[in-house]
Parts: structure tokens; C-alpha cells; sequence
């Protein structure tokens, strides 16, 4: 039984939709991940689930109950903010019990619970400061300890982690994780960030143009995208487009520029159709040795070399002109520019899937 | 949606009390006054509502030349004002926020103290035997300031003085150091940085301090009542003395318009020119 | 480029002395011994002050014009927040022709609002009151506190109204227990400022007062009209005095930078 539903929302500014006939289920205690670039209506589906956007058409139920016409302020939702929103002019403490104040609890339930959730978040001790003396992930531990403090039925995260450095951002996300399981909440949160997504949640809802295109746990995404789209938005892949030139099995062939390349497929797929080649950069190897071209090696020339530190990437191109990279370990990487090689992988790291109609 | 009620409708009742101030307070009083400027009167005799009273003041050289006077004083009034605010707003654009607030503050000061307080000042010194000119008359002569057209000059360019630096600078403030930068590290000279960066940068906001200059200056009447002679009656004076004096409301809300339209004209001139310039 | 800051610095000082003088020289005068006005300083006396509390009709157009210019300002800076966080929320249709039509009387004539009011109550053959003077001085001073209060908005994030809603304020409370603190020293500043312009202003209120209603300018400005002496230019100090007052608290307690 879900515990949020988003049954077929559809959200229009004018004549662009930014939320397209959208259903979505989300578990109760699970964690799970609107994903997409900016634009495609994760924000806009994130408002709507907090009550800020009001949908055309489509009904949102939360916990059995529908709240499609309940104002944010009723719902009982969490919402931490990209950049917090906390008050500048009241103290940690008094941001953190704005919401139970709103709630008229007795002082003494408010005192508890805020210390509770400043402890929770690891901030005991700055209760009296205001938000502009603190750094930028205090600011963000407030803002989840504000969120979290009302006992929300459900918390919403709006790409929470993007005003953060880089080396922040790593704490933070295993931070908020924390909370999340420590307090059993069930939470949304929103990013364009698909490592942020990959290593956070226990679910991730892929969006492209208003639309979910595919729901799935992140290694299950990140091994079989469904959809050339999310082929190419998540991890680094060679795409190569072509047509099924064989198919049997779990296998096919396609034919593309001149080559010929074999991987694995999941749908059925018939001889003539438009298909996609994956083939992830981390999987596919550079090798010396004058071996003939098959369906998983293609001899290429390396055209450029970029010591990435624990990796390196090869972008190479073969005689007709398709660009090929890979990402190899550096202790493994005795490959020059210029240099002629053979780059191939296995049969099961190249997938086959549905081209774009 | 009673419990999601819609943004605009909310806008709406929020805007509904300036709004009601404003059509109570200026939009139906001044559509009296227009209504009262197209009626005959003691002085012009017409037949129903008409034109004849804007007819007569044109005619009139007496009227013909307030006119004139009152939009060159002001004209000339803004010119001066701009030109010795341009320095002082570029001066203001390289302080800090809080200093640079600061001096635009003390500036307001006259204009907060009244009308009233500065005259009294500018009587003061200005005076034929006063602090000011006393000293110089071994030199130049007695010089009349008090009394004369540049008195008001001297009065209005004092009042609107610190409306124009402060309207120059919140733009000037605006431009980032960087582009001065920019056109330094490219070898631009002063000059050419103030000729090809900031001036064309600050046109907005030469044409807004223009605008208000001209009207703060144009709709002053204090300066010109104190400060001027008995002959150089303003359109703001003529309002004054057709009200109090010769009790004619007609005549009155005629100079009125003529002032309005007069004023929206030329601001209307201004902000094409500027688009103008802005454009090439 | 040290020797163009130099001058700069030099125009500004001798600008600020343009500006300042006039007011600051009323304070010399008030205290000047000397009978005639004006004439060279003599010695220091206090006696045109003590003058001045034998003037009860100055008193009297104080109180008026006290009452008016807090009447006045409060209506303003009402109408100012509430317009101006309508204007500055989201994109409101003729949004800028709105806010065109708040500032406006800022190019308005003083004077030829005052006549306008007069010449439609004449229409309508209502008497002049108290009521007349604020509702002109509030549409005089409104511009000021709509300035002051957009500026307060143009900083203020919107998205905190969302943040008090999601904790579960209604739109009500959200406005008073996040934007109304918020704004304050926005919304006190603008509040000062146009008390103390509507305060000192003549020209609207010239056609508008009855011997009852006389404002401080208006009773000023006909004592004028027959004589100038060192009275008035005690009394003149003393309205420099609540005008620096006001600057001075601006700036200090209330932070308000008015340039940026």
C-alpha cells in the first residue's frame, strides 16, 4: 500500500507543462529520488507534494488521505529548502520551533523537541545564534532539524545538498541519510545531481520533460536504463546509435557507421529497428595488439588523454569517424595520444536497448 | 479553490488601499481640476466647456512669459544640478554602502529640514550685507542674489540637488567594479573609461534624475517666492495668486494643466531621447 | 587616478557645505543677540526660544501638524507594505504601471495636488477638515514610504513565506511573524522619513487649512509674509533638529542604506 500517491498530475504554467500526467508511489520510510535535469518538472512535482502548487489535474493521497486542496500549512510536510530559507531574524532555536509554536505546543514540549532535533542533527550548543553566524552546512543542518521538528507525515527535500562545496556536500548527504533512517521518515528529495541520487536513495524516479521515465533502485538504473534518455544522463556511457541487425535470446547485434557492435538486450527487439549501444566508459578496456574487429572490439586511434588522478580517460575514434572513450584505472593506463589500440568490452557490459522512435 | 485562493486576487486586495488613496486623493480631485480649467469665469467669457482659458493665457504676454520662464528656470535648474551631481555620485559609487548612505542622508537633510528652514538660510546669506557677500563687495560690486532669477536658480538647483545625486548614484552604484576593471587592464584611460563604460552605463539613471529634477524643479515654490523679485513670477506662484489673491479657481486650474501637461511633456521628450541614446 | 579621487572627494565636501549651509547657518542666527535679521553675530542668548513659548499659535499649528504627519504616514506606510509586497511577490499584471502610479505624486505640483483637493471638495460641497489635510499628505508622502518599503522587499526572500507555511503558519501569520519583523526597519524608516516630509511641507497644505487646521508651515509662512526675525529662526532650529534626528536614527539604529 503507498504511502504517498501521486495519481496523474498534471501541471501547466500557460501553455508549457512543467508536470505531465505523473504518477508516482513512494513507500512508507523509504528515501526515494526525483531525479532530472533543470526543467523537467521534479521542482514543480516536489511544490505540488507541499502544497505550493496547486495541480490541474490529478489527485496527490498522502498516508490513505487525498490533500490535492489542502493548504501547505495543514499538511504536516517537511520541507527543507535549496537555500534553507531560515529566518535571518530569529535564532536557531526559534527557527527550529517556529513550526511547533504554529502548532500552540506548551513551551515545555517545544524546549524538548528542539533540543531533540538539534542533537539529532549534531548542532547542540548553537541554539542562540542567528543563521548568519553559522556556516553553510549548519545553515543546512537547521533547516532538517526545522523541518524534522514538527513530526512531519512526510519530508521533501529541494536539491538539498547544491549550495555546498564539494567536500561538504559528501558529509551532508550521508548526514541527512542518517536522520532520515535514525527518525524513520519517509522522505522525497529532489536533484540534477545523479551521483547525489545514486548514492542517497533507496528509489529513483528518472524525469524528463514533465514525465517519470523510469522508477527503479539506483543499480538497477544505473545498469539498465530503459531509455536512451537516461542512458545518457546517468554514469558516463558510449552511446552508439544504430539498427538491430540480429537478435536472439539476450542478445543482439547492431550495425552502426560501418561497425558492428554485440551486448545483451532486456526488451524484445526486432531485426530493422533503431537500437542504442551502452557501453559505460568504466567498462570498456584499451588494449595493445593488432586483433581483427569483432562485435566487442573496435581498433581506434587514442586522440586525447586526461590523467584524472585514480583514473584515467581515453577519448579515441575509430577509421569512420565514431568517438569512443574509456575510463581506465591509472596503474593500467600505458596509453599515448596518437597512439593505434583496440578498444573492446564484454558482452554483458554493452546493452542493447529501444531507440528513440 | 476557497482555500487556495488565487495569487492575482490577493494582489488584487493587497494593492486596494493605495489604490483607493490614490484615486481619492489625486485621480478624482485632479479630473475637478481639469473639469474646472474648461469652464468660463470672471476673467475669459466662453459658451459651455471649452479651451478658451489655455487660449487666453497663451495670448496674454504677461502669462506667455511666466510660462516661458518657469520651464527655463527649471530647465536650467536641472542642467546644473546634474552636472555638479555627476562627480559627487561618482564619488559615491566607490565608497562603502554604509558611508555612502550616510552622506546621501546628510544630503536629505535640507530637504527634511522644509522648504521653509532652507529660504530662511539662503535669506541669510545671501543677503546684500550677509556673511556670503559682504566680504566680496570690495570686488564685484553689490550683487543682488536675493530678488533676482538667480536666486530661485541658486534655491530650486539647492532642493534638487541631493533627489538627483542620489537617484545618479543607486545606479553608478550598480555598475560593477570589475568592468572599470576590465577597460583599465585594456588600457583605457580615466577618461575613457568615464566616456565609454560608466557614462554609457549610467544613461538610465542621468534620465531619471533628469525626470525628477525637472519636476521637483518645475513644481517648486517656495524658492521662487522667496527668493526671486516680484517680477519673476513662476506657474506655481500664478496658481498661488489666482487661488488666494484674485479667489479664481477656473483661471487657477487652468495654470494647473497647463503645468501638468507642460511637465508631461517634456518628461515624456526626455525618456525618448534617452531610449534613443540607449539604442545607438 | 589617486589625483581624480582627490578632486572628487574635494566636490563632495564642497557640495555637502552648498547643501548643509543654508540649515546650519539658521542655527547660528537663533541664537544671535542681535534684533534685526539678518545682521553680524553678537553674542549668545537664548531669549528668541523663550519667544517662542509666548506664541501659543505656534504651538497649536505644532500639535496639528504632528497629528497630521503621523496620521498621515501611518495610512502611507500601510498602503506602501501592502502594495509593495503585492508588487514585489510575483509578477503582478500592470505591475509597473502600479508602482508608476504609487510614485507619482512625486511629479506632482505640491501645490497643484492642494488646489485639486480643494477644488473637488468645492465640487461636492464638502467642508475642509483634519481628514482632507492627512488624505493629501498621505498621497504626498506615499511615494517616499513605497520607495523605502521596495527597497526593504527587493532583499526580502520570498521563499520564507513558503518556509512559515510548510511549519504551518496560514498566509496571515506568515506575514506577521516573518515578514512584518522582517521589514521593520524598512517600514519604520519609511514611516520617519515621511512623517517629517509631511511634517515641514507648505505648499499642499497652503489651500487646505482652516484657522483650526493650520499647520506649523502654513502659520510660519504668514507670520513671514509681514516680518523675518531671529523667532524664526528659533523655530527653524528646532525643525532642523527633528529632521537630523530622523537622518541620524535612519542611519544609525535602523541601518537603512539608502543607496543600495
Amino acid at each position: 500500500m503507498a504511502y504517498l500517491e501521486l495519481d496523474r498530475i498534471t501541471k501547466r504554467y500557460g501553455t508549457a507543462t512543467a508536470v505531465a500526467d505523473l504518477s508516482l508511489s513512494v513507500v512508507e520510510g523509504e528515501m526515494l529520488c526525483l531525479l532530472g535535469p533543470s526543467g523537467c518538472g521534479k521542482t514543480t512535482t516536489l511544490r505540488a507534494i507541499a502544497g505550493f502548487e496547486h495541480v490541474d489535474s490529478g489527485a496527490i493521497r498522502l498516508g490513505g488521505v487525498d490533500v490535492t486542496d489542502i493548504p501547505p500549512e495543514k499538511r504536516d510536510i517537511g520541507l527543507v529548502f535549496q537555500n534553507y530559507a531560515l529566518f535571518p531574524h530569529l535564532s536557531v532555536e526559534e527557527n527550529v520551533a517556529f513550526g511547533l509554536r504554529m502548532r500552540k505546543r506548551p513551551a515545555a514540549e517545544i524546549r524538548a523537541t528542539v533540543a531533540e532535533a538539534l542533537r539529532l542533527v549534531q548542532l547542540d550548543g548553537v541554539g542562540g545564534r542567528l543563521p548568519r553566524q553559522l556556516s553553510g552546512g549548519q545553515q543546512q543542518r537547521v533547516a532538517l532539524a526545522r523541518a524534522i521538528a514538527i513530526r512531519p507525515r512526510l519530508l521533501l527535500l529541494d536539491e538539498p545538498l547544491s549550495n555546498l562545496d564539494a567536500k561538504l556536500r559528501d558529509t551532508m548527504r550521508d548526514e541527512i541519510r542518517r536522520v532520515q533512517r535514525e527518525t524513520g521518515l519517509t522522505a522525497i528529495f529532489v536533484t540534477h545531481d545523479q551521483s547525489e541520487a545514486l548514492a542517497m536513495a533507496d528509489r529513483m524516479a528518472v524525469m524528463d520533460h514533465g514525465r517519470i521515465v523510469q522508477v527503479d533502485t539506483p543499480a538497477r538504473v544505473y545498469d539498465n536504463p530503459a531509455h536512451p534518455f537516461i542512458a545518457g544522463f546517468i554514469g558516463q556511457a558510449n552511446l552508439i546509435e544504430g539498427r538491430v541487425v540480429e537478435a536472439s535470446g539476450g542478445t543482439a547485434l547492431i550495425e552502426a557507421g560501418g561497425l558492428r557492435i554485440g551486448g545483451h538486450c532486456r526488451a524484445a527487439l526486432s531485426v530493422g529497428q533503431s537500437a542504442m549501444a551502452v557501453i559505460k566508459t568504466d567498462r570498456s578496456r584499451l588494449m595493445r595488439g593488432a586483433g581483427v574487429a569483432d562485435e566487442t572490439t573496435v581498433p581506434v586511434r587514442v586522440t586525447m588523454r586526461t590523467f584524472l588522478g585514480p583514473f584515467v580517460s581515453f577519448t579515441c575514434e575509430n577509421a569512420t569517424g565514431v568517438k569512443l572513450s574509456a575510463l581506465m584505472p591509472s596503474a593500467d593506463a600505458q596509453f599515448e595520444a596518437g597512439e593505434s589500440v583496440l578498444l573492446s568490452w564484454r558482452v554483458e557490459d554493452c546493452l542493447i536497448i529501444p531507440g528513440v522512435a | 479553490m476557497a482555500r487556495l485562493r488565487s495569487g492575482a486576487s490577493v494582489s488584487a486586495w493587497l494593492l486596494a488601499p493605495a489604490s483607493l488613496l490614490l484615486i481619492a486623493g489625486i485621480a478624482v480631485p485632479l479630473c475637478a481640476t481639469i473639469w474646472l480649467s474648461l469652464s468660463p469665469n470672471v476673467l475669459v467669457h466662453f459658451d459651455g466647456k471649452g479651451l478658451g482659458n489655455f487660449q487666453y493665457l497663451f495670448k496674454s504676454k504677461y502669462y506667455y512669459g511666466v510660462i516661458i520662464r518657469s520651464l527655463r528656470i527649471a530647465a536650467e535648474a536641472t542642467v546644473i544640478a546634474l552636472i555638479v551631481a555627476y562627480p559627487v555620485a561618482l564619488t559615491l559609487r566607490r565608497m562603502a554602502s554604509r558611508r555612502a548612505s550616510a552622506v546621501g542622508l546628510a544630503m536629505m537633510l535640507p530637504v527634511l529640514s522644509g522648504p521653509l528652514v532652507v529660504v530662511l538660510g539662503w535669506m541669510i546669506l545671501l543677503s546684500d550685507g550677509g556673511p556670503l557677500l559682504a566680504p566680496l563687495t570690495p570686488y564685484i560690486g553689490r550683487l543682488r542674489i536675493v530678488g533676482s532669477e538667480t536666486g530661485i536658480i541658486v534655491g530650486i538647483v539647492h532642493f534638487i540637488l541631493p533627489f538627483t545625486v542620489i537617484s545618479l548614484a543607486s545606479v553608478l552604484r550598480l555598475i560593477p567594479e570589475n568592468l572599470v576593471e576590465a577597460a583599465r587592464s585594456l588600457g583605457a584611460t580615466p577618461l575613457e573609461i568615464f566616456r565609454r563604460v560608466l557614462l554609457p552605463l549610467s544613461l538610465p539613471g542621468l534620465l531619471s534624475a533628469a525626470i525628477i529634477g525637472f519636476s521637483l524643479a518645475a513644481s517648486s515654490f517656495i524658492a521662487p517666492h522667496y527668493l526671486g523679485g516680484p517680477a519673476d513670477v513662476t506657474l506655481t506662484a500664478l496658481v498661488a495668486q489666482f487661488v488666494l489673491a484674485t479667489f479664481n479657481g477656473e483661471m487657477a486650474a487652468a495654470v494647473a494643466v497647463l503645468l501638468l501637461v507642460l511637465m508631461a511633456a517634456i518628461i515624456f521628450l526626455l525618456s525618448i531621447a534617452a531610449a534613443r541614446s540607449v539604442r545607438t | 587616478m589617486k589625483a581624480l579621487r582627490g578632486l572628487g572627494i574635494g566636490w563632495l565636501v564642497l557640495v555637502l557645505i552648498f547643501l548643509l549651509g543654508p540649515t546650519l547657518v539658521v542655527l547660528v542666527d537663533s541664537i544671535n543677540s542681535a534684533t534685526s535679521f539678518p545682521s553680524p553675530f553678537e553674542q549668545a542668548t537664548l531669549r528668541w526660544y523663550r519667544a517662542l513659548g509666548e506664541h501659543e499659535e505656534f504651538l497649536d499649528a505644532a500639535i496639528n501638524s504632528v497629528e497630521i504627519a503621523l496620521a498621515s504616514s501611518a495610512i502611507a506606510t500601510l498602503c506602501a507594505f501592502l502594495g509593495g509586497f503585492a508588487l514585489s511577490r510575483r509578477r503582478v499584471r500592470f505591475g509597473h504601471a502600479i508602482s508608476t502610479a504609487m510614485l507619482s505624486p512625486l511629479f506632482i505640483p505640491e501645490i497643484v495636488i492642494g488646489l485639486a483637493i480643494l477644488q473637488v471638495l468645492g465640487l461636492v460641497a464638502l467642508p475642509l477638515s483634519m481628514l482632507t489635510l492627512i488624505v493629501a499628505h498621505a498621497v504626498f508622502v506615499l511615494p517616499m514610504a513605497l520607495r523605502l518599503t521596495l527597497s526593504g522587499f527587493s532583499r526580502f526572500d520570498f521563499g520564507l513565506l513558503d518556509a512559515a507555511r510548510s511549519l504551518g503558519a496560514n498566509p496571515a501569520r506568515a506575514m506577521l511573524a516573518v515578514t512584518l519583523p522582517i521589514l521593520r526597519p524598512s517600514l519604520i524608516a519609511g514611516f520617519t522619513l515621511s512623517a517629517v516630509f509631511s511634517f515641514v511641507n507648505l505648499p499642499l497644505s497652503m489651500f487646505l487649512t482652516t484657522p483650526r487646521t493650520a499647520t506649523l508651515p502654513v502659520v510660519v509662512f504668514a507670520y513671514m509674509e509681514s516680518r523675518i526675525d531671529p523667532m524664526i529662526a528659533a523655530l527653524a532650529t528646532l525643525v532642523v533638529l527633528i529632521a537630523a534626528a530622523a537622518t541620524i536614527g535612519v542611519d544609525r539604529f535602523l541601518r537603512i542604506r539608502i543607496l543600495d
